[in-house]
């Protein structure tokens, strides 16, 4: 039988669906439920990439750093079986029509203070929450959002050494932020501007707070970012880098990943990726109304850069350090990479300078790093950490095809990063077995020099069913120690949270969906002096 | 968009290193990556392959609520099931009849495909889009709902009347004397519509 239409008639008919569009509400739910789920294994995969923010407010603390890249070792020491204080029934972490569908979970926010660790999280019910951990009601939360949080961003939370705290989230399309001065309350939610729309998912906002409580908080826009100061006095002012327009318009850009740090002046920096034209930096000075001339980092690197990402700033008492993942182009043909060599590198924007300082190579040849993440001592000490997967030939390397995981750090040395690797370190963090893998570095750097390290066990981007949170300190003379693991075990993914305040207090906070239901959240403390202490479940 | 640097030239351009930019790989090298554990991929893909599976469960049964449900369940059951797929290539045809089949239990349950001789006057809210677009949906939504449903699978979901017979379990003839009168309404209306 002949069609019974014509061509037009057809391409008409076919043409009348085409500007059919889903609910954007809707597009949000199928998201937060198709992307949690997890593809069945079928084969080795390529290195996976979780979600490295690391987003914690580190009260100024003093320190003698080690100048050497160190290379972990797991000792694997008393296994954690301390008992976790059982807490309420939880929401489902997404629950659709009776079907429990397990969606990933947010990194919380963790910081310390004088002993008193403040965490906020996402809770999966649509709102913000921030709790702290005193003793008449360990994390008593305290809801700071309305109820249309977007359900695919943490909050930024950042607190001064004195406890003047700030946390910003995306709620309603929009970018809001709640403040609490030292040993007050939380204010009402203020609405700072719109949020970017775009594809990414995890573009929520970077906060800052000065240490006389100067907060900033800065988010994608554009192809720079949009952003706010709060003064002391509650007052607020609006800023954008060059080139972003301050109107509210839809914002089809790609800049994203925002990262921002305050030094002891609250001059802020902020790096984030340009949308597909590298990755920009700006400074807000403390007595400005604005930020400077956008940077492009990616010309401290000698050579062409094929490929780069990961942005990470932090605030040392001789400036600015910024960290970023960087491939360069070993070799190009008829306009083709044909090879490139993987790194992390480093630079400086040195207090009172205009210009960021010719990237320094952090990372060793054949390793392909990931996951870069940074942490600042007071005194001007910096420590950057990142996953890779091990060279070949290496002790670390083992069978091909698979190669295994390991867990670098650098760490300053009056300043300076190290010009050369010491592969002679004396051991190196592996994966054991075919399911192992680690991922989600975290630090805390401390007074003399005290590094700890955190990390998920066990898990890749969005499983791992014996997924745990490890940590390990390192101390100058004394090497790595004090290796454990110290959350329980379970579903992943996790993406631990590290702090630590200037008396030597640490904070780890974690988060994940177990059995597809049960958002679980829970912080560990280690007292200075002391070891960790049991979990407590906050959520 | 992929952009290569290329050394010593004012037009550099850059690749995003995290994630990897997914949009200008094949949906077969999606897959891999997905099945992999990649979640990039598993974004691209959603990006990519949302759309379409709930534009297609919306034009066949015409309720945004349940094109949500259908769509979302279908690219959960796809992307769940990636690792079963031999073809990694031939996932968007795959999602399509994971749709389709959504779509017809979904009209079997609401009891839309029983008294096909009977006259309903069906609600349908394909609001939205350019204006002979919607005079076109309303037009079809017009339709009785058997000719609705296989001119939506017919001009909408591609598939063939044999396969459309299949589907919905009648036979071949019927499907095709269902489109006739299908065409032949929708010539009235649109005809109508046209001032002709």
């Amino acid at each position: 039988m002949s069609e019974p239409h014509t061509a037009d008639e057809r391409a008409r008919i076919v043409a009348a669906l085409s500007s059919l569009r889903p609910d954007p509400a809707a597009t949000d739910r199928a998201r937060a439920a198709i992307i949690g789920v997890a593809a069945t294994p079928g084969g080795r995969g390529p290195l996976r990439w979780i979600r490295p923010t690391l987003r914690f407010a580190l009260p100024a603390t003093g320190i003698a750093a080690i100048g050497t890249v160190l290379v972990l070792s797991l000792p694997r020491g008393d296994e954690d079986r301390a008992a976790v204080a059982p807490g309420p029934q939880t929401e489902s972490c997404v629950v659709q029509r009776g079907q429990t569908i397990r969606i990933l979970p947010l990194q919380a926010a963790v910081a310390m203070r004088d002993g008193t660790a403040t965490v906020a999280w996402n809770a999966f019910d649509r709102t913000i929450r921030v709790g702290d951990a005193v003793p008449a009601a360990p994390f008593a939360s305290t809801r700071l959002s309305g109820p249309d949080v977007f359900g695919w961003t943490g909050p930024a939370f950042a607190q001064n050494e004195r406890g003047d705290g700030l946390a910003a989230w995306i709620e309603g399309g929009r970018v809001v932020a709640a403040h609490r001065a030292a040993g007050g309350d939380w204010s009402d939610p203020e609405v700072l501007g719109p949020a970017k729309q775009g594809r990414r998912l995890f573009d929520g906002p970077a906060a800052a707070v000065a240490p006389d409580g100067t907060a900033t908080v800065a988010w994608p826009s554009g192809a720079g970012l949009r952003a706010a100061r709060r003064a002391p006095d509650g007052t607020w002012s609006r800023a954008a880098t060059p080139g972003t327009p301050l109107q509210d318009q839809e914002d089809p850009s790609g800049a994203s990943e925002a990262a921002i740090a305050v030094d002891d002046d609250g001059d802020v920096a902020a790096v984030w990726m340009m949308g597909g034209e590298g990755i920009g930096a700006a400074t807000w000075p403390a007595n400005g109304t604005g930020w400077t001339a956008t940077q492009k980092v990616l010309n401290t690197v000698t050579g062409p850069v094929a490929m780069y990402g990961n942005p990470r700033v932090v605030a040392s008492g001789r400036g600015f350090v910024l960290s970023m993942l960087v491939g360069r182009a070993t070799r190009i043909r008829s306009g083709r990479i044909l090879g490139r060599d993987d790194m992390v590198v480093a630079t400086r924007l040195p207090s009172g300078a205009s210009r960021w300082s010719r990237a320094l190579r952090l990372s060793p040849r054949g390793e392909v790093p990931a996951q870069n993440t940074g942490v600042a001592g007071s005194d001007g000490e910096v420590a950057v950490a990142w996953i890779a997967a091990a060279a070949p030939g290496t002790p670390e390397y083992r069978r091909p095809g698979f190669p295994p995981r390991i867990l670098r750090v650098a760490l300053t040395r009056d300043g300076r990063f190290p010009t050369g690797l010491d592969r002679t370190a004396p051991a190196t963090l592996l994966v054991p077995g075919a399911r192992g893998t680690i991922s989600s570095p975290a630090l805390a750097l401390g007074d003399d020099g005290d590094l700890t390290v955190a990390w998920t066990d066990g898990a890749n981007q969005n499983s791992g069913r014996n997924s745990s949170v490890r940590v390990i300190t390192y101390a100058p003379g004394a090497g790595w120690s004090g290796g454990r693991r110290i959350s329980e075990r379970g579903t992943g993914p996790l993406t631990p949270a590290l702090t630590r305040d200037e008396a030597g207090n640490t904070a780890a906070a974690w988060m994940r969906c177990a059995g597809g239901r049960d958002l679980i959240l829970r912080v560990a403390t280690r007292p200075a002096g002391a070891a960790w202490g049991a979990a407590t479940r906050v959520r | 968009m992929t952009m290569w640097v290329m050394a010593g030239t004012r037009s550099m351009l850059w690749c995003v290193y995290e994630p990897v930019d997914m949009t200008a790989r094949t949906t077969e090298q999606l897959v891999t990556a997905a099945t992999g554990g990649d979640r990039t991929a598993r974004e691209e893909l959603f990006r990519r392959f949302w759309p379409v599976a709930w534009r297609r469960a919306f034009t066949v049964v015409g309720v945004r609520a349940a094109a949500d449900d259908i769509a979302q369940d279908a690219l959960i059951t796809g992307i769940d099931r990636l690792g079963d797929l031999e073809h990694p290539e031939r996932f968007a045809g795959w999602l399509d009849r994971v749709v389709v089949n959504r779509c017809v239990d979904w009209l079997r349950r609401e009891s839309r495909l029983v008294g096909l001789d009977t006259q309903r006057a069906e609600t349908v809210d394909w609001t939205g889009g350019a204006a002979a677009d919607r005079d076109l949906r309303r037009a079809v939504a017009g339709l009785d709902p058997d000719r609705r449903v296989v001119v939506a699978l017919r001009y909408w979901l591609d598939l063939t009347p044999t396969e459309i017979a299949e589907v919905l379990g009648v036979p071949v003839g019927t499907v095709n004397s269902r489109l006739a009168r299908a065409l032949s309404d929708l010539r009235v209306t649109l005809g109508a519509a046209d001032g002709g």
